[in-house]
């Protein structure tokens, strides 16, 4: 390139404007600028040729006015695509450390009905209408109940009660639900029982089914009783301290057997 | 004139020469080196994209008009924006300078 060519410097110069309006409008100004300063020189004394080559000189670097033109002429869409690309890529990285974290931590983001129905088959044969003829009336109940048993949570999730010819069978679903998907949480605390109208019974020496998944343990319990229960209370021992859960078993889905 | 001394200062100085009147790029080259005795040299390409960011945001507007050669010129003028943005922006400075002269005079010994 011809250092002192004042239209190479110009059209090196306005190279970056994407708009080719802008471009031309610019490039027109800084050739009005070049042959505003060597008219200025010529008037001083110097040549045409040498005030043309100074004129162009003053200009500097075309590289650089084109970066800082390139800069000062970007669009308001490109503007607004590259603020978009930030605020999206922003959001993937949140929610990548979000799911990092509820998955690690599992409760912190994903709410525990989200982790899934245990047991459909489970859920089938003793909380749904009842295919057994022996069962009269069941009656389902869903206490809600949780209690936070040292680093675990109990849950109970649902509890029937099933009206047989001379007793009632209670059927309950629980679940010890540890923070972290790592842990192995037990079954329930050694030496924990439960109450039935200050009967108290001992959790080993009734019917109960059990299955690790996700960080929690899931359990069943059967037991007989003589008459229908209004309530039970959980007694967990733990780290030297005794949790209790009180489990009202009134309402409930009730299903009758036809007469 | 060191290139960091302009660094930040050249919308003020822009502003600050339209103040009393529309100018062409050009005349405000010259009248930057001789209102500063020559201390302000600017590179005459970089002026273009300060004056074009500053239309773009509204501190100045532009027109065309005809100069003594008969060919067309561009103007520019400050617009009330472009009155506000140079005060906060000298006001800024005064500030600076000030805290500095005063910094340098504690600093001196005394005579």
């Amino acid at each position: 390139m011809n250092r002192y060519d004042a239209a190479r410097w110009a059209d090196a110069a306005v190279r970056g404007i994407v708009s080719k309006q802008e471009q031309a409008r610019a490039r027109q100004e800084l050739l009005d600028h070049m042959e505003d300063h060597a008219e200025a020189l010529t008037a001083a004394g110097f040549s045409a040729g040498e005030a043309q080559q100074q004129a162009v000189l003053a200009m500097g670097d075309p590289e650089v006015t084109a970066r800082l033109l390139r800069k000062a002429h970007q669009p308001l869409l490109t503007r607004l695509v590259q603020a978009a690309r930030v605020v999206t890529i922003c959001l993937a990285v949140a929610a990548a450390l979000a799911l990092l974290v509820s998955f690690v931590k599992k409760d912190n983001l994903l709410p525990h009905w989200f982790q899934g129905t245990p047991y459909p088959q489970l859920q089938e044969a003793y909380f749904a209408q009842p295919a057994d003829d022996s069962v009269l009336l069941r009656r389902v109940c869903q206490p809600g109940a949780s209690l936070p048993v040292g680093d675990y949570t109990l849950r109970v999730h649902k509890v029937a009660l099933d009206q047989r010819e001379n007793r009632w069978e209670v059927n309950m679903l629980i679940e010890m639900d540890g923070k972290y998907l790592w842990q192995d949480p037990p079954v329930l605390p050694e030496g924990s029982r439960f109450f039935v109208d200050g009967q108290a019974f001992d959790f080993g020496h009734v019917a109960f089914w059990g299955h690790r998944q996700g960080g929690s343990f899931y359990s069943w319990f059967s037991l007989e009783l003589p008459e229908e229960p209004d309530g039970l209370t959980l007694e967990l021992p733990c780290e030297g301290r005794t949790y209790v859960l009180r489990i009202d078993l009134k309402g409930g889905d009730v299903y009758e057997k036809a007469r | 004139m060191e290139k960091n001394g302009l660094a930040g200062s050249v919308s003020l100085l822009v502003l600050s020469l339209l103040r009393d009147g529309d100018k062409y790029g050009y005349e405000m080259i010259s009248q930057l080196a001789l209102r500063s005795e020559q201390v302000f040299e600017l590179k005459e390409g970089t002026l273009y994209p300060v004056l074009h960011q500053l239309e773009r945001e509204g501190c100045l507007e532009s027109y065309s008009a005809q100069a003594p050669s008969g060919r067309a010129r561009k103007y520019y003028r400050l617009t009330s924006r472009g009155r506000k943005a140079l005060a906060d922006q000298e006001a800024a400075f005064r500030r600076v300078a000030g805290a500095v002269e005063q910094v340098l005079r504690r600093s001196c010994p005394e005579a």
